[in-house]
């Protein structure tokens, strides 16, 4: 009994650090810009496809084969993930100049709506290049179990909580201990303000949705070994991730990691009783948490001006 | 040529306009006061020089550069810093980071930001006291006192505040003004727009009056403060 | 008359068509270009009106589609009877979506919605004891004529009548006093609601109508296919419905019919390879927000449609000298509005401490103050923006501490916005008969149904909002969009919308800000007239060579507290207002001393 539980937090916590990156994902272009991406699901799938085609590369594997179990050892998985992160920023400006900025400010938020046409698009590009099977991408640390009192954890498991802790601690560090952190908390709190302070206002938006999308991307990277890597398999997690975030308040980014990780330990409870209720728990809930409080239980209540 | 020259500008938010045909001048060295009632268009007229809202129609010039189109994170290094109406300090930052962040488009080095900080405690010594505080949680009088510091922080030459006196009690606004008598001693240019006529009148060298987006009236501190079109132009003619 | 003809032709020929197609596939792209204008008819509600995203109608298909599927194989439900009850079912369901729609906006209602499709997809995939999961439920029972199961082209034609049908039926509530409703609900829910629209009931009745036009699509194709599974109901299908929407003019009568027809040819194209249907769908998302926002239809109109009239003569025509429409004279004994100890504090700002004021009834007063002297927070308080922390107000001797926004204004309050809050995309006329929603009593089903009662109330509110632009000299600009016209006029028209209320007491927010000197003073001389109506005025205004003219009585507030009130003159000469207003020179405030530090704190 106390073996299940023990597993069930462990990859409560691995699956809700993963869900913390990307519900600070969403909080950090949220601040700076009022907008989000709608379609972080899709950029998710496509860093981890991206990952596979980079460790095939680095593997100088064959791409016909799956990948070898040893295609992720030593530097192969760092530089995948930096190479993913690299790539889906850049998507991510591509993203923020063709979807966002025309439509950001304006009534009737058509950004949601062109956020999700543009993931769309990459999705069927994805389709096109990978397929709709789900690959296998191996953990650098191998798949065998490793036995914890018990319980049966894997070593991707502690990973994906390693990393999305560090990365994190690391985010949080940047953006209340360097200047350009602060900067984007000004940016955050009032555009107009951090100008006249001489911070170029667009140049911290760009930024801002570039390191959102490489950490979806990474997030893709970091849950694939877990989970089967389909171009599909974004869509659920963004949507747990944005439900933690909006649990947590998305303009609190520390919030925001508490919802993530609140979910994922919620998830695996839930799993332990009824795994196919799992989502549908967590969705009525979020309902129910917004229903009494809408800005979340750490964000800040808002007032319209009139 | 004067340091900053304002000629003929237009402004408008969407369809509503602000200010029409307004040219104003200010000198090394003068403290210019804009006063005029509630919507008169003086914060507006601030807001553009400092680059916050684009022209509808004249120039602005700075230190003989056209700065008309300059974006507004461009002007704090051009030397034009603005301590915003309603103070607007970075709420959820410290007072310290508040005053860095003033110094963004110095690029200093940590020695001379840290220097710069100090400097602007000894002019505001009730800031040191604060340093560490989240400057949501100061008062009015000590958020006022931030937001001009704060503007300081990029070593402009030319200061513009907006509105100091709002919202604060008559000690605190008196404190502020006389802050603001020690910065043109120091040789600090000022331009300062302001409800409080007879406040703002009482330290400036000259002043302009507006009246629903024009310019009314001009002159001197002293020949404003007697003038009775001065009065009129907020309590009804 | 002539749409409905029209509708009707196009009818008769798609029936005509089914007709003399004997080929199955081809029947089979008309019946899902049917399923798909369903969807998009309520979907056109909800979004091209209401302007409320919903990512996730799949689920409220899969409502309807699985409703029918239970009904009539567990519960052997005659069919006809199940297509009818499944549509009730998804209502339900559209009201269970609308529900968080109340207390959450903007992107969080979006990504609920989104959600909620993905519940429902995942309750349909995971519980397969009852829903059958991926291998689906099997011999719903199709809609039979005599017994007899309806053929493809009969499916076909039922699909062609009830989009005829539901066309029609929500063109006569979108037409009229619903459709200004919903369209307000879009532009500025703060305006709608001080209009006297009940903001989250027609929210909610968007859902609703969205719900069960997707339901009745879900069951059509559940019964037509007599199987259903959850393949059906995917992310996918919430974001076809609402391109299709998008894509032929969300907010166009003809916009769902241009779009589903459309769509559902190019999928049927397409629909042999996977991605490139996908990335076509997704380009075109991305084409129709960027280059036509207002779809298909608004491109067809702009190229068979009159290239917009010659622009209305931007100037104020002399106010012609008629009666305002005006709600039974009572007598009032004592004042109209008086307000008790009110107070409001937003942290640290307190904008309202102790304030207290009685409007007499047929007087003009004026609320005058210094920046940030609590003026407008008053408004707010006064028509139920913002609630009192504590106080009374009471009008016509009722507390309205409980009442919302649309109740204040039916009670007779109607106020007007300091930064203008018109519905600035619909015509100057749309704009007044909004003012008029609450004084009509036409409701739903007679709306719908286009009922005597539903006529007879519509031309009423249109008379009696033609007399309201003659007073003001604004009939010539009925049709002009009011976003379209010069600033002052907009301010006009922001006063003809609060006249149609029919108030007994109207609030003005900075009734003069932006206009010119001859604006403000034709202003003046148009709020002694409405005076003359027997309308109370309470204005908070900084034009005072304005409020010296025409207040009765003169109201200054400071720091949130009252500072002085009375005559015009009597305040002008107040010498706490002029040091209120002009401040005294730094040499005559107290010395610095032990206090003035203490002052900082």
């Amino acid at each position: 009994m106390l073996a299940t539980w023990l597993q069930a937090l462990v990859s409560g916590l691995a699956i809700g650090g993963v869900y913390a990156l990307i519900a600070l994902s969403f909080s950090i272009t949220f601040t700076t810009t009022k907008t989000l991406n709608f379609s972080q699901g899709e950029f998710i799938g496509v860093g981890a496809f991206l990952g596979v085609a980079v460790l095939y590369l680095l593997s100088g594997q064959d791409e016909g084969a799956a990948l070898a179990p040893g295609a992720s050892a030593g530097f192969n998985y760092p530089l995948a993930a930096i190479a993913v992160g690299a790539a889906v920023g850049v998507i991510g400006i591509l993203l923020f100049i063709t979807a966002v900025r025309p439509f950001a400010g304006k009534p009737g938020m058509s950004w949601v709506m062109s956020t999700i046409g543009f993931g769309i698009i990459l999705q069927s590009i994805g389709l096109a290049i990978w397929g709709p099977a789900p690959v296998n991408l191996p953990s650098p640390f191998g798949d065998d179990v490793i036995r914890i009192a018990g319980a049966g954890v894997r070593p991707q498991e502690i990973l994906v909580l390693v990393v999305a802790i560090v990365l994190m601690i690391g985010l949080d560090l940047l953006l209340r201990r360097t200047r350009m952190g602060k900067a984007m908390r000004a940016v955050a709190n009032n555009p107009s303000v951090a100008a006249l302070m001489g911070i170029n206002v667009s140049a911290v938006m760009i930024g801002a949705f570039a390191l959102s999308s490489a950490l979806a991307g990474i997030g893709g990277l970091l849950v694939a070994p877990i989970a089967s890597a389909s171009i599909f398999m974004g869509l659920g997690i963004a949507l747990k991730a944005f439900s933690g975030a909006i649990v947590g308040g998305l303009d609190n980014p520390r919030g925001c990691i508490f919802g993530g990780f609140a979910l994922g330990l919620l998830e695996a409870s839930v799993a332990l009783w009824q795994a196919q209720w799992r989502e549908i728990v967590i969705f009525l809930l979020i309902i129910l948490v917004l229903a009494i409080r809408p800005q979340g239980l750490f964000g800040a209540r808002t007032l319209d001006k009139v | 040529m004067a340091m900053l020259e304002v000629r003929d500008i237009d402004l408008a938010y969407g369809p509503i306009r602000a200010v029409t045909g307004v040219s104003i001048r200010v000198e090394q060295g003068e403290v210019v006061a804009i006063v005029g009632a509630n919507g008169a268009g003086k914060s507006t007229l601030l807001k553009s020089i400092a680059g916050l809202l684009p022209l509808s129609g004249g120039s602005i010039h700075f230190e003989d550069a056209d700065i008309s189109t300059l974006p507004a994170h461009r002007r704090v290094g051009a030397g034009i810093a603005l301590s915003p109406e309603g103070r607007q300090v970075f709420p959820d930052q410290t007072v310290r980071d508040n005053l860095e962040l003033g110094a963004w488009s110095r690029r200093l080095n940590v020695g001379d930001l840290a220097a710069a900080v100090e400097q602007k405690y000894t002019l505001f010594p009730r800031l040191r006291e604060r340093q560490g505080q989240m400057a949501m949680t100061l008062s009015g009088g000590e958020q006022q006192m931030l937001a001009i510091a704060r503007a300081l922080m990029g070593a402009p030459r030319l200061l513009l505040l907006d509105e100091p006196s709002l919202g604060l009690a008559p000690l605190v606004i008196r404190d502020i003004f006389l802050t603001i008598r020690k910065l043109r001693a120091a040789g600090m240019t000022v331009l300062l727009v302001e409800q409080m006529a007879n406040l703002a009148l009482g330290i400036a060298d000259r002043a302009y009056v507006l009246e629903t987006g024009r310019v009314t009236l001009s002159g001197t501190g002293a020949e404003l403060l007697q003038h009775p079109q001065v009065r009129a132009a907020y309590l009804g003619h | 008359m002539r749409h409905v003809l029209a509708a009707c032709i196009i009818a008769a020929l798609a029936a005509g068509l089914v007709a003399v197609t004997a080929n199955e596939f081809y029947l089979r792209i008309l019946f899902s270009a049917c399923v798909y204008l369903l969807c998009a008819l309520g979907m056109n509600v909800l979004l091209g009106y209401a302007g409320q995203k919903s990512l996730g109608q799949a689920g409220l298909f899969g409502a309807g589609a699985y409703s029918v599927a239970l009904l009539t194989t567990s519960l052997d439900m005659n069919p006809w009877l199940a297509l009818v009850l499944a549509v009730a079912i998804s209502a339900v369901f559209g009201v269970l979506i609308a529900a968080p729609s109340l207390r959450v906006r903007g992107p969080a209602l979006a990504m609920v919605t989104l959600a909620f499709g993905i519940v429902v997809e995942k309750v349909v995939t995971e519980a397969s004891d009852v829903f059958g999961g991926a291998m689906g439920i099997y011999a719903i029972k199709p809609l039979t004529i005599g017994g007899v199961p309806l053929s493809m082209a009969q499916w076909v034609w039922l699909g062609i009548a009830l989009c005829l049908g539901i066309h029609l039926l929500l063109r006569n509530l979108l037409t009229g006093r619903f459709g200004r409703a919903f369209l307000s609900l879009q532009a500025d829910e703060i305006a709608a609601g001080a209009v006297g629209v009940p903001v989250l009931r027609f929210k909610v009745l968007a859902f609703v109508i969205a719900a069960a036009t997707c339901g009745l699509a879900g069951a059509l194709v559940a019964q037509q296919n007599q199987y259903i599974n959850s393949d059906f109901i995917t992310f996918n299908l919430s974001i076809f419905i609402l391109l299709v929407v998008l894509f032929g003019g969300s907010g166009s009568l003809v916009g769902p019919l241009l779009g589903a027809v459309t769509l559902t040819l190019l999928s049927a194209v397409l629909a042999r390879w996977s991605w490139i249907e996908r990335f076509a769908n997704g380009a075109l998302l991305l084409f129709a927000l960027y280059a036509m926002p207002k779809g298909l239809a608004g491109v067809l109109s702009g190229v068979f449609g009159k290239i917009a009239g010659p622009k209305a003569a931007a100037e104020i025509r002399p106010p012609a000298d008629v009666p305002l429409p005006t709600r039974p004279a009572i007598v009032v004994d004592g004042p109209l509005l008086q307000a008790d100890d009110v107070c409001k504090s937003y942290g640290g700002v307190r904008p309202a401490h102790n304030i207290g004021a009685r409007l007499m009834p047929g007087d003009i007063h004026a609320l005058i103050g210094p920046n940030g002297a609590g003026k407008s927070t008053l408004i707010n308080m006064l028509s139920g923006v913002v609630r009192a922390d504590a106080g009374r107000i009471a009008f016509l001797g009722a507390d309205l501490k409980h009442a919302t926004m649309h109740a204040i204004c039916h009670r007779g309050i109607a106020r007007t916005f300091q930064n203008l809050r018109l519905f600035r995309e619909l015509s100057v006329l749309d704009n007044v008969l909004l003012g008029q929603h609450a004084r009509m009593s036409n409701g739903f089903l007679s709306s719908l149904f286009g009922l005597p009662r539903a006529r007879r109330e519509e031309a009423r509110a249109r008379q009696r909002a033609g007399a309201i632009l003659d007073f003001l000299g604004l009939s010539h600009l009925a049709e002009a969009p009011a976003g379209s016209l010069a600033y002052g006029l907009q301010r006009r028209v922001e006063l003809a919308r609060a006249l149609a209320t029919e108030p007994r007491l109207l609030l003005l927010d900075e009734p003069a800000a932006g206009l010119n000197p001859q604006e403000t003073a034709e202003l003046g001389d148009l709020l002694l007239r409405v005076r003359a109506q027997g309308i109370t005025i309470l204005l908070v205004e900084h034009h005072m060579d304005l409020v010296m003219r025409i207040s009765d009585h003169v109201i200054v507030l400071d720091y949130g507290e009252k500072i002085s009130e009375g005559t015009p003159a009597l305040v002008q000469s107040d010498p706490r207002v002029m040091a209120a207003y002009l401040g005294t020179d730094v040499e005559e405030m107290a010395p610095a001393s032990s206090h003035a530090v203490a002052g900082l704190a």
